[in-house]
């Protein structure tokens, strides 16, 4: 896919990873409710692109998805779930920066969970309805050119 | 021949998704051991018979660049044949892997037959080879 336009990309790595990794299907959503659960995590990323991605998954959401990739019963609270959300994190982080610029030099750093929302500053982001709740994709460049060093 | 596997990959929920994949895999498979980081994998491959590896590259303290090489500098083992599975998929980076000898770069997302697939291509080459 012509990575010329990074909102689209994006939208695109969400739903190509999440129908991958745990065949489920992310409807792009203009609007969501307000969540009291949220699982969030932060991915920083430096290279050729350097910035941040944040993504916020209810939990019951994150229990469903982190069930799917693992083929097996996951409660909701449960570490596998906040494990499978950073993963998902990493994925769509190096997915989304390859699509980008794919000869970028990337050194994306291990997701840490966080409640801490980034900055609005640069952000491009996506909202999305799963299964059983909502997904919020943030990303934000250091530049405010996303195709920086292209 | 029954495969001894080593899977590195600092993600518990990325390790535990490959082990599952690999045990309905049909493939030879006579043990699966994990490592989650760097250092674990070169304790592993020290003091165990490891025949084949899978490697993830962005991981804290080690990156599983830095593992292949390291793994590289024994001259007195023989060479451990490996896969490297990354969120990374760029180019770049794809050709430094296979400079330093990846048999396949699997890039995530992933599908269980693309893993499947992938480590048959790369074991049928390990076999042409000996």
């Amino acid at each position: 896919m012509p990575a010329t336009d990074a909102p689209r990309t994006l939208k695109y790595t969400v739903q190509q990873v999440l129908e991958t990794m745990c065949f489920s299907e992310a409807l792009p959503a203009s609007d969501l409710p307000p969540e009291e659960c949220v699982i969030g995590a932060t991915v920083s990323f430096g290279g050729t692109l350097s910035g941040r991605l944040r993504v916020e998954i209810s939990s019951f959401a994150a229990s469903r998805l982190a069930s799917s990739f693992l083929g097996q019963d996951v409660a909701v609270g449960s570490p596998l779930a906040e494990h499978t959300v950073c993963e998902l994190g990493n994925v769509i982080c190096g997915r989304f920066l390859s699509l980008l610029n794919p000869s970028a030099h990337l050194n994306i750093h291990p997701p840490i969970t966080s409640e801490t929302p980034i900055g609005d500053a640069g952000l491009i982001w996506q909202n999305f309805r799963a299964d059983a709740g909502s997904i919020r994709i943030a990303f934000q460049f250091d530049s405010t050119n996303p195709n920086q060093g292209r | 021949m029954s495969l001894r596997l080593l899977i590195v990959d600092d993600s518990p929920v990325m390790r535990l998704a490959i082990q599952r994949t690999i045990q309905i895999s049909g493939l030879p498979v006579e043990s699966c051991m994990t490592a989650e980081h760097g250092n674990a994998a070169l304790s592993a491959v020290r003091d165990n018979q490891i025949d084949f590896m899978l490697i993830d590259l962005n991981m804290p303290e080690m990156s599983g660049g830095e593992l292949i090489r390291r793994i590289k500098q024994r001259p007195e083992r023989p060479q451990i044949p490996f896969i490297v599975i990354s969120a990374d998929a760029t180019a770049t980076r794809m050709q430094e892997m296979f400079d330093l000898g990846a048999l396949a770069y699997i890039p995530k997302p992933f599908s269980p037959g693309t893993l499947r697939y992938e480590m048959i291509k790369a074991l049928e080459r390990v076999n042409a080879r000996n």
